[in-house]
Formats: C-alpha cells, sequence, structure tokens
C-alpha cells in the first residue's frame, strides 16, 4: 500500500519521498480559468483557499511531474469541485487533460461521471473522488463500468462495507482515508464553501450559536469533543493490517493546507506501521506490535478520533 | 373526505398555469410519536385523516388549496426512509392518494452498502403493493441504475445529484440568479442512457431560480422551503458507544434524530437571504435536522418555459405543531 499525501510546496518533494510517499495529489491554479468563468469558479474543491490549497500554476505542476516520477511516486491531479458547467468541462477537456497526459501524470481525481470519457479519450487513468459518494457496490459498479480505473472511499464507510464493495468490483483499484481531517459531512454532499474567511461550513457552525428544541426528552446530545477530536486527530492507523489485507492501494493522509513537518510526523508513523503491518499474520499481532507516540493512548480510548471506530 | 377530488396531477388553479403543487413528507416522523401525532383531530397517527390533516397543514403553510402529489421517504437517510415506508403509514398515505387521486413519489436516499439490501427490498415491496407509487426519486446513479432495470416506476433524479455550491457566509456562494448546472449536456446524456427519467429535484440556490435550460422532456422540479447545504453520515444524535460516538450510516438507531431541531446563527458578508421570517443583516440561519442543515429559501421566484413543480416541506419539519394550533 502506498501513503498518498497532498502536495503544495515543490521544496518539500525530497523529504516527502526520503518519508515513504508513494504517491502525492496536487491542485493548481490558473489565470485563463479565471478569467473565462470569474475569480469563484472553482478549478478544484480548495480553489476558495487560494495558494494555501494551489500554490502553482498549470504549467509549474506540468513540469514537476518528471521529478516525481523520477523519485519513483505518482502524482495525481484533482478535477474535484462539486460541479461543473458544460463549459467548464469541455475547458477542461481540451485545456488540461492533453497536457497533463503529455507530461505522464498518473491520474486525474474526477468529482462526478461527467468527464471521465474525455480523461479516458486522452488516455488518463480516471480517479473517482470521495465527491462521487461511492457508498456502496452499486455506485462503485456505476462509476466502473464509466471506465474510472480507482475509487477513493467516503470517510464514513466501515471495513466491512468497504471489504464488500472490493468483493464486489474487482479489477479496480482503492484508496482509503488514513490521517487527519475527518470532515463530519459526507464529502460529496457538503455544499458549503471551503474559502478562506469563513473556511469550512463545519467549523463555522461548530463555533455558531445555536438553539435546541427537543420535542421529547430522550433526544442525545453528541459528545461535544467529537467533531472537534475527528476535525483535528482523525486517525485509522490500527485499520493498517486490514487495508493491507484488503488489497487498499493507497493510504490517504489528508491536509492540502496543512504544516509540512505534521503530514512529515504522519507520514513517518504510517510508514512504520505499514512495515509493522506486513511482517504481522494477524491483526491482533498487529494491535500488539503498533509503536504509538506518546499521548495516542488517551486518543484511542475515547475513539472520537477514530476513521474506522470497530477495529479493536 | 372532500375538495380536492379531480384534482389529480393538475397544474395549480391560481393563475400559475406551470406549477404542480406537491407535499413533501419525507424527513418527518410520520409515526405515532411524531408530529402527526400532534394533529390530534380524533385520527391516529397513522390513518388516512392524520394524514389529510397534515397534507392540508403543509398545503396551508405555502398558501395552497390543495396539492397534486405526496412524496414519500426520505433524501438523506435510510433508516428515516424504511421508517417513513413501514406499513400502517403507507396504507394510510394509500388511503389517502385513492380517496383524492393523488398519487405519491417514493424518494430513496443514497446509503451505505450495510443499508442497501433492505432498502432495495423495502422499494420492490412497496412498488408491488402499493399503486400510489408512480414514480421513485433516486439520489445516487447506483439506484438510478438499479431502479431503472427493475422498472415499475418512471424515475426522478433527487436533489443529491445537484452540487451547486449554496453557501449564503460569502456573496458569491449564493448567486442573484442561480442556474442549475446539472441542466446540461450530462443530464441529456443520463437522458438517453435512461429513457424512463422524467423528472429532477432542485434546491432554491440563488436569490432566484432560472429553469429555461431545463430540456423540455424532464420535469423540473423545486424544493421549498428549505434547501439543503449539507448532510451526512454521522449523526450525533444517535450516541452508539459509552464515550458518545457518533452513529454512521447504517448504524441502528432509535430516530432521536427525530425529537431535536437545530438552529444555528451564523455571521455573513451579505445580507440574508430569502428568509420569511426577515433575518437582520449579516446573519444566516441553518437549520439542521437529523444529519442535514437546511437553510430557509421561501418561494424563490422561478423563470422557466415549461411546467414543474414545487415541493413544499413543512416548517420546522412537521414540529412545533401544538394541538391547539391543529385544531
Amino acid at each position: 500500500m502506498n501513503i498518498l499525501v497532498p502536495f503544495n510546496d515543490p521544496t518539500a518533494l525530497e523529504d516527502f519521498l526520503d518519508a515513504g510517499v508513494g504517491e502525492f495529489y496536487m491542485g493548481f491554479y490558473d489565470e485563463p480559468w479565471t478569467a473565462r468563468f470569474g475569480e469563484t469558479a472553482d478549478l478544484n474543491r480548495l480553489s476558495g483557499f487560494g495558494s494555501e490549497a494551489n500554490a502553482l500554476p498549470f504549467e509549474e505542476v506540468l513540469s514537476l511531474i518528471p521529478a516525481v516520477k523520477e523519485g519513483g511516486a505518482q502524482l495525481y491531479v484533482p478535477f474535484n469541485a462539486g460541479i461543473y458547467s458544460s463549459a467548464q468541462q469541455d475547458y477542461i477537456a481540451h485545456a488540461y487533460f492533453p497536457f497533463l497526459a503529455e507530461a505522464g501524470v498518473d491520474g486525474v481525481i474526477l468529482s462526478g461521471p461527467e468527464l471521465v470519457r474525455a480523461a479516458r479519450t486522452c488516455g488518463l487513468k480516471a480517479v473517482a473522488s470521495t465527491m462521487c459518494g461511492i457508498f456502496n457496490q452499486d455506485i462503485a459498479r456505476f462509476y466502473q463500468n464509466l471506465g474510472m480505473e480507482r475509487i477513493i472511499f467516503p470517510r464514513e464507510l466501515s471495513l466491512a462495507d468497504i471489504e464488500a464493495v472490493i468483493d464486489a468490483t474487482p479489477g479496480l483499484e482503492y484508496e482509503a482515508f488514513l490521517m487527519r481531517n475527518g470532515c463530519v459531512f459526507s464529502d460529496s454532499h457538503c455544499l458549503g464553501c471551503h474559502r478562506a474567511g469563513h473556511y469550512s461550513l463545519c467549523r463555522d457552525l461548530r463555533f455558531a450559536e445555536r438553539w435546541e428544541e427537543q420535542r421529547t426528552p430522550n433526544a442525545a446530545q453528541p459528545t461535544p469533543q467529537w467533531d472537534r477530536l475527528f476535525a483535528e486527530a482523525a486517525c485509522g492507523l490500527c485499520a493498517l493490517w486490514h487495508f493491507e489485507r484488503l488489497g487498499i492501494n493507497a493510504g490517504k493522509i489528508v491536509g492540502r493546507c496543512d504544516e509540512r513537518e505534521a503530514i512529515l510526523r504522519d507520514i513517518r508513523l504510517v510508514r512504520r506501521h505499514i512495515d509493522i503491518a506486513s511482517a504481522c499474520s494477524s491483526h491482533e499481532e498487529f494491535r500488539r506490535c503498533m509503536e504509538l507516540p506518546e499521548g495516542y493512548k488517551e486518543l484511542c480510548a475515547s475513539r472520537l478520533n477514530c476513521y474506522y471506530p470497530e477495529v479493536e | 373526505m372532500h375538495g380536492w377530488k379531480g384534482r389529480s396531477g393538475g397544474p395549480s388553479s391560481r393563475g400559475e398555469s406551470l406549477i404542480t403543487r406537491c407535499v413533501n413528507l419525507c424527513e418527518m416522523d410520520l409515526t405515532a410519536q411524531g408530529p402527526l401525532a400532534s394533529l390530534a383531530l380524533g385520527a391516529s397517527a397513522s390513518s388516512p385523516d392524520g394524514v389529510e390533516a397534515l397534507v392540508r397543514r403543509i398545503a396551508a403553510e405555502a398558501g395552497w388549496p390543495d396539492c397534486a402529489r405526496l412524496y414519500l421517504g426520505s433524501s438523506f437517510c435510510g433508516n428515516a426512509f424504511l421508517r417513513n415506508t413501514e406499513s400502517s403509514i403507507v396504507q394510510a398515505v394509500q388511503a389517502f392518494s385513492e380517496a383524492f387521486g393523488v398519487p405519491c413519489t417514493l424518494t430513496v436516499p443514497s446509503v451505505s452498502q450495510g443499508e442497501l439490501p433492505a432498502v432495495k427490498r423495502r422499494i420492490d415491496r412497496l412498488l408491488e403493493k402499493f399503486s400510489c407509487f408512480d414514480e421513485v426519486t433516486v439520489n445516487d446513479y447506483g439506484m438510478l441504475g438499479w431502479a431503472a432495470e427493475r422498472g415499475g416506476a418512471t424515475l426522478n433524479i433527487g436533489r443529491l445529484f445537484s452540487k451547486d455550491l449554496r453557501d449564503l457566509r460569502y456573496e458569491e456562494g449564493f448567486p442573484r440568479t442561480y442556474r442549475p448546472a446539472f441542466l446540461g449536456r450530462w443530464l441529456d446524456e443520463l437522458q438517453t442512457m435512461y429513457p424512463m427519467l422524467d423528472g429532477i429535484e432542485l434546491d432554491p440556490c440563488g436569490s432566484e431560480v432560472d429553469l429555461t435550460e431545463a430540456p423540455v422532456e424532464v420535469t423540473p422540479a423545486l424544493h421549498d422551503p428549505y434547501l439543503f447545504v449539507t448532510t451526512g453520515a454521522f449523526c450525533p444524535y444517535a450516541p452508539v458507544t459509552a464515550q458518545g460516538l457518533p452513529a454512521r450510516a447504517g448504524s441502528p438507531c432509535a430516530q432521536q434524530c427525530e425529537s431535536a431541531v437545530t438552529t444555528y446563527r451564523v455571521e455573513s458578508a451579505t445580507p440574508a437571504g430569502a428568509d420569511a421570517d426577515g433575518r437582520g443583516v449579516g446573519e444566516v440561519f441553518y437549520t439542521k435536522h437529523g444529519k442535514t442543515v437546511f437553510m430557509m429559501n421561501e418561494a424563490a421566484p422561478v423563470q422557466s418555459r415549461v411546467p414543474y413543480r414545487v415541493i413544499r416541506a413543512p416548517r420546522h419539519f412537521g414540529w412545533l405543531l401544538s394541538v391547539e394550533e391543529a385544531r
């Protein structure tokens, strides 16, 4: 299983490769796109964060691809805005896909079915983003039949659900969340803006003034720490042995806007545990052999930050 | 029961000749514990009289004298879908449908792998046994393919397919005129792939809505008064561990969410949107019900060349109805 990380700073390439990264995903900005469709037309999901999430223009991303591949890693480029107009789809198909294919990018991450044919026509591997909301085998098969070659499982799927979808869709590649930035809402149906200023809607709601009306006394109250811990410290390390068993191709460490050192720490932690998992013959053995850093015990006991809390 | 005979499927009689009025019974607790029970007009919760009282109430909120269609099920939650389509409720809806000639659309959410078999079995049973359902609204491509192959009803593209941003916290997040991006080339392709596709549901993601790009073969439908902004598979109201870990999709729950509606106030960079309650400038109010966060945008003006539907949900999802109000 490869470690997949966001890539926003070319100077970090060597450090990330040394730490054990096998795959990168990298967005870009493009002035002609902005001139054509406006300042607020998202090229990808995080366009609203500007250079925090998309530091480089398109041409520089193209020039980076050979360096990534020389380092033995893969590079994927996201086109995962919630929805594109027909004009925007045409623009992407003609202004970006052919050049990415020529530069040797390993794939494009797509938010829906509309661009799959264009990607495949250019010889690009099409990856189904979490924006596709692949919650079950029927949805997975739809995208597989359309031509997607890899699917990214939504954060909220259990390991059992993931395994069942994998069993039903042989021949695909699979990517699953592993570390950082747990979203309390479904990527695929979260339609607030991600922009500087208010940032995400989930963050605003967490701190918003609120009134709760309860009609019956049995309404549970969510543990207050849950959405904070899940957002800030989401972790799926315990599931790594299962990821290897299931043949998950890439474990994702999220955080295009996060600090380099924080991501590097997580990369090294995951790399170490992939090696441990590979040497273990059972999940129980893996759990015994895990080498969790200081502070993880308390977090793990609460399970409030778990990507896969059903894993013992 | 009187007053609505012969209005089946027809457009509004108020001069708004393009509009078909529809009442949305989704995302409501229709069981004996729900707000339907508060409409204590001598009727039990799951009875045709109870359904009629609820439908009349929802129509009256919109200023409608009647409605031409019901929507039943859920757009967002597998557990809510199974609860809202229990036999006693559907029997009551069937009786109302027969009495008034009002057909019903079955609304199916996008569900997790674990929930899928139960939801499919329920759809099969409902379409086989209850003639009130002539349409199915689906909310993902997997269910679209399955329902198309199954047959037995025309199909609608549900509100989860359209992913235009809708965020009143930013000026650019809520346009003056909303033109749904889904009404483009891909919809034409879908119609070719699925000839039984008949309609598309949309949320009012702008101060006004422009449906003029809708193909004539597909009936657009606009949800009112709420547009959904985000929804998730984690339900904080149904904790599944002692530590309060929220339930995820497919976890069993006791519909704890039905007992709570949360209102949030967030500061906005723009004047408030079309809020029927006249919210102040510089703030946005969200309503969370179940796993979904909504914003109110009531009666957004619509431009359309073709007939369209308005799918009206009750304010506060049916709660806040006292017995006195209902009488």
